[in-house]
C-alpha cells in the first residue's frame, strides 16, 4: 500500500468543534502550522479520516480542504517552500527509541 | 488471557443433553454475491474468516452509512410506492439464505427491493454484472416466500444516481438457485477453490496479498507469465522499537506518544505501528497497550539483553484449518518441510560465503555443496540437525573471511566460532542480537497469518520458544541476519564502542542496538528480484510471502514448500 502525501487544511467556525477536529488530526499527521496538517496516507487511510472529519464538522459552516501533493520522496512530490520557523515533516521508515 | 473457546461457546449449551446436528448456517445473499464474483474469495471470507478493508468496502460502509440515515441521497419512492421500509432483513430455512435489504418499496400486495451499489452501472446490456444481479434476486425469493409480489428489483447506483431495474427472469431464478447451492457445496468442502487465472478482477480485490493468485497459479503451472504486481505493495506501517530504559509509551487521544526518560516526548500515529518491540524495563501504559490489540498490532517482549520472551496479541486469528493442519501433519510430511528449511539454509550460507569472502575458501564451498546433497537423503530429522551442525561448524569457521583485516576490535577476540549464552566474542554477540530479530519479526508474521507460532516442524517444542518461527527463520538467517552482521562491522557502523564486555560474554550498548537495528531495518527495505517470479520486492515483504507460502502448502494449495535462495 503505497502512502500519498496530502495537505490537510481546515476552517472550524466553533470552538469546541475545532478542539475536537485539531484532537482527531494528532492522530493523522504532523502539523505544519495553525489548522494546517501534513499527512501521509493511504488510500483506504484516507477514506478514514474523511469520513471522521465529516462526523465531526458542519457541513453548512465549516469547510476542510485536502490536497494531494503525491508521493513523498518521489521527484513529483509538491513540496512546500517554507519560510521562517522550519517544519516538522512525517517521520517515515522504523521508529526506534 | 481468555481462549477463543472461552467466548464461543454458549454457557447454556453445555448443560444440554446429547450433541444436536448443527444445521448449516443461512448463507447471506452478500456472500452469494461475493460466490458468484470468485470462488475462493467467498471461501476465504466465509469459511477462513477472512476480512480485509478495501478502498471498496471502505467507501461502501461510508455508503450504507447514508442508506441507514434517511438522508437526502435516498430515491424517491416511485408511482404507486405505499410505503418504504430500510435494512429489512428476512431468511429462509428452505432457501437457505438471508439477506439485509436496503430498502423495499411496497405496493399494494407486490414489492421491490432495491439495493445500493457504489460506483456506475456496468457498461453491459443488463447495465448491472452477474453477482449483483444474483443478490437482487435472492432479495426477491425471500420476498415472494415472505407472500409478496416481486416481479423486478431495482439497483441504485450512487455515482450516477441513476436506477436501473432488473427483472427477476425464471432464468435468473435458476441461475440463483444453481449458484446457492454450489456456494453451499464449496462452503463444505476442506480446500479452497483455486484462484482465478489472469482475472482482472484481482488487482481490486481486498484480499489479493492473502489469495496471492497469480504466484500460486505460476508456482502450479496455471500460468507462465510474469505475476501482475499485485501484493507486492509495502505495508505501509513499520515497526517500533522501545529500547532505552524506562522509556514510556502511552496513548494520547487518538495517537500515541513515546516518552524516553530524559528526551523530548514524540507523537506517533497509531496507523505507523506495524508491532511493537519493546526490550527490557519500557512502560506500555494499559491505554496503550489495548489501543494496539484494538487495531491488531502485536507486542514482541524481550529482555534488556536481547532474548525473546513473548508476544502480545489479540486472539488468534480464525484461520483454524491452517492450526489444525500443522498439528495433524504426518512426520514424513514435517520431514520434507524440515528438509527445505535446512537445504535453503545451507544454500543460502554458500552463497553468502560466496559472493563475500575475501580469501580461498573453495573447501568449505565444497563441504556445504556436500552437506546439501546429503540432507537431501537424509532419512530422519535428527540425521538432518547432524548435517546442519556440521554444514553450521564449517560455515562458521570460514565467516571471519567475510570480515574486513583492519576492523578496530582486539585482533583474536572478534569472533572465535559460533557460541551463545552467552556470547563470548562480539560478532557472536550481534549474531545472536541478530537472529533475536529475526525471530520476532517471523513469530509476528506467523501470529498474523493464523498459525501457532510455537508448533514447529523441524525444531522441537519447547516451552517459549517459538518453533515455527524458527523453522521459517532457517532460510534467512544468512540472508537478512548473518549479512547484517557483516554490513554493520564492515561499513564500520558497530564499533568497538557499541559492545561491552560483562563477565564471560559480550553485550551491545543501548546505542549500539539502536545503531544495528538500524542497519537491520534497511537491509529489510533492501529490494531483490525475486528468482521465481521476476519481479522486485524487499526483503520485508518476503518474511511475509514465505510464511504465506507455508501456508498454502499445508493447507493443500501448493504441492511443495520452497525455500527462498539468492544467487
Amino acid at each position: 500500500m503505497e502512502r500519498r502525501r496530502y495537505l490537510v487544511a481546515y476552517d472550524i467556525t466553533n470552538d469546541r468543534r475545532l478542539r475536537e477536529v485539531y484532537r482527531e488530526m494528532l492522530g493523522w499527521g504532523t502539523r505544519l502550522q495553525y489548522s494546517v496538517y501534513l499527512c501521509d496516507l493511504t488510500r483506504p487511510e484516507l477514506i478514514k479520516l474523511r469520513r471522521k472529519l465529516l462526523e465531526l464538522i458542519d457541513r453548512d459552516d465549516d469547510s476542510v480542504a485536502i490536497f494531494d501533493l503525491g508521493v513523498p520522496a518521489s521527484s513529483r512530490a509538491v513540496v512546500p517552500e517554507i519560510l521562517g520557523r522550519p517544519p516538522t515533516l512525517p517521520r517515515q521508515g522504523p521508529a526506534i527509541y | 488471557m481468555i481462549s477463543r473457546e472461552d467466548r464461543t461457546i454458549p454457557r447454556e449449551a453445555a448443560a444440554e443433553p446429547g450433541p444436536e446436528p448443527e444445521p448449516a448456517p443461512l448463507l447471506p445473499a452478500r456472500m452469494v454475491n461475493e460466490f458468484v464474483y470468485c470462488p475462493r474469495l467467498f471461501y476465504l471470507e466465509w469459511v477462513r474468516g477472512l476480512w480485509a478493508d478495501n478502498d471498496d468496502t471502505a467507501e461502501g460502509t461510508d455508503l450504507h452509512r447514508r442508506v441507514d440515515t434517511p438522508a437526502g441521497t435516498a430515491p424517491e419512492p416511485g408511482p404507486g410506492v405505499r410505503q418504504v421500509a430500510r435494512a429489512f432483513e428476512l431468511s429462509s430455512e428452505t432457501l437457505g439464505v438471508t439477506a439485509k435489504i436496503d430498502l423495499v418499496e411496497f405496493l399494494d400486495d407486490a414489492a421491490r427491493p432495491v439495493d445500493y451499489k457504489r460506483g456506475r452501472p456496468a457498461p453491459t446490456p443488463a447495465r448491472v454484472w452477474e453477482p449483483e444481479q444474483v443478490q437482487l434476486a435472492i432479495q426477491a425469493l425471500l420476498l415472494r416466500e415472505a407472500g409478496y409480489q416481486c416481479r423486478e428489483g431495482v439497483i441504485y447506483f450512487a455515482e450516477t444516481g441513476e436506477r436501473v431495474t432488473v427483472p427477476i427472469t425464471p432464468e435468473l431464478e435458476q441461475q440463483t438457485l444453481a449458484a446457492i447451492a454450489r456456494a453451499r457445496e464449496t462452503a463444505g468442502q476442506p480446500d479452497a477453490p483455486p484462484p482465478l487465472v489472469d482475472s482482472p478482477k484481482c488487482p481490486a480485490c481486498a484480499l489479493v496479498g492473502y489469495c496471492m493468485p497469480d504466484e500460486l497459479n505460476l508456482l502450479l503451472h496455471r500460468r507462465t507469465a510474469r505475476p501482475r504486481t499485485l501484493i507486492t505493495r509495502e505495508p505501509a506501517a513499520r515497526p517500533l522499537y522501545l529500547i532505552g530504559y524506562g522509556t514510556q509509551l502511552r496513548k494520547d487521544g487518538n495517537h500515541f506518544i513515546v516518552a524516553p526518560r530524559d528526551g523530548e516526548p514524540t507523537r506517533i500515529r497509531p496507523i505507523d505501528i506495524s508491532h511493537v518491540a519493546a526490550f527490557g524495563t519500557v512502560t506500555i501504559s494499559t491505554s496503550a497497550l489495548h489501543a494496539l490489540l484494538a487495531q491488531e498490532t502485536p507486542i514482541a517482549w524481550l529482555t534488556r539483553g536481547g532474548r525473546f520472551l513473548g508476544l502480545t496479541s489479540g486472539l488468534m486469528g480464525k484461520n483454524i484449518q491452517l492450526r489444525r493442519r500443522q498439528f495433524t501433519l504426518t512426520e514424513p510430511e514435517a520431514l520434507e518441510l524440515a528438509r527445505t528449511f535446512v537445504i535453503a539454509k545451507i544454500r543460502n550460507q554458500r552463497t553468502l560465503l560466496r559472493r563475500n569472502s575475501r580469501f580461498e575458501i573453495g573447501r568449505t564451498l565444497e563441504g556445504l555443496a556436500d552437506a546439501v546433497a546429503r540432507a537431501r537423503l537424509a532419512p530422519d530429522s535428527d540425521t538432518l540437525r547432524g548435517i546442519e551442525g556440521y554444514a553450521a561448524r564449517l560455515y562458521f569457521n570460514a565467516f571471519p573471511a567475510m570480515l574486513r583485516r583492519d576492523l578496530p576490535f582486539t585482533p583474536g577476540d572478534l569472533f572465535r566460532g559460533r557460541n551463545r549464552r552467552p556470547p563470548r566474542d562480539p560478532v557472536n554477540a550481534l549474531l545472536s542480537f541478530a537472529y533475536t530479530l529475526l525471530t520476532k519479526d517471523l513469530t509476528v508474521q506467523a501470529q498474523l497469518i493464523g498459525f501457532d507460532p510455537y508448533w514447529g516442524f523441524y525444531h522441537r517444542p519447547k516451552f517459549g520458544r517459538p518453533a515455527l518461527a524458527l523453522d521459517l527463520a532457517e532460510e534467512f538467517r544468512p540472508l537478512i541476519a548473518d549479512s547484517v552482521v557483516i554490513t554493520a562491522l564492515n561499513n564500520g557502523e558497530i564499533t568497538s564502542a557499541h559492545v561491552r564486555r560483562i563477565g564471560a560474554g559480550y553485550t551491545l550498548t543501548d546505542d549500539g542496538r539502536r545503531t544495528f537495528l538500524r542497519v537491520y531495518e534497511r537491509r529489510l527495505e533492501q529490494e531483490i528480484t525475486h528468482p521465481r517470479f521476476r519481479y522486485r520486492l524487499s526483503y520485508r515483504r518476503l518474511l511475509d510471502l514465505q510464511p504465506r507460502f507455508l501456508a498454502a502448502v499445508l493447507l493443500g494449495e501448493l504441492p511443495a514448500y520452497q525455500g527462498f535462495e539468492t544467487r
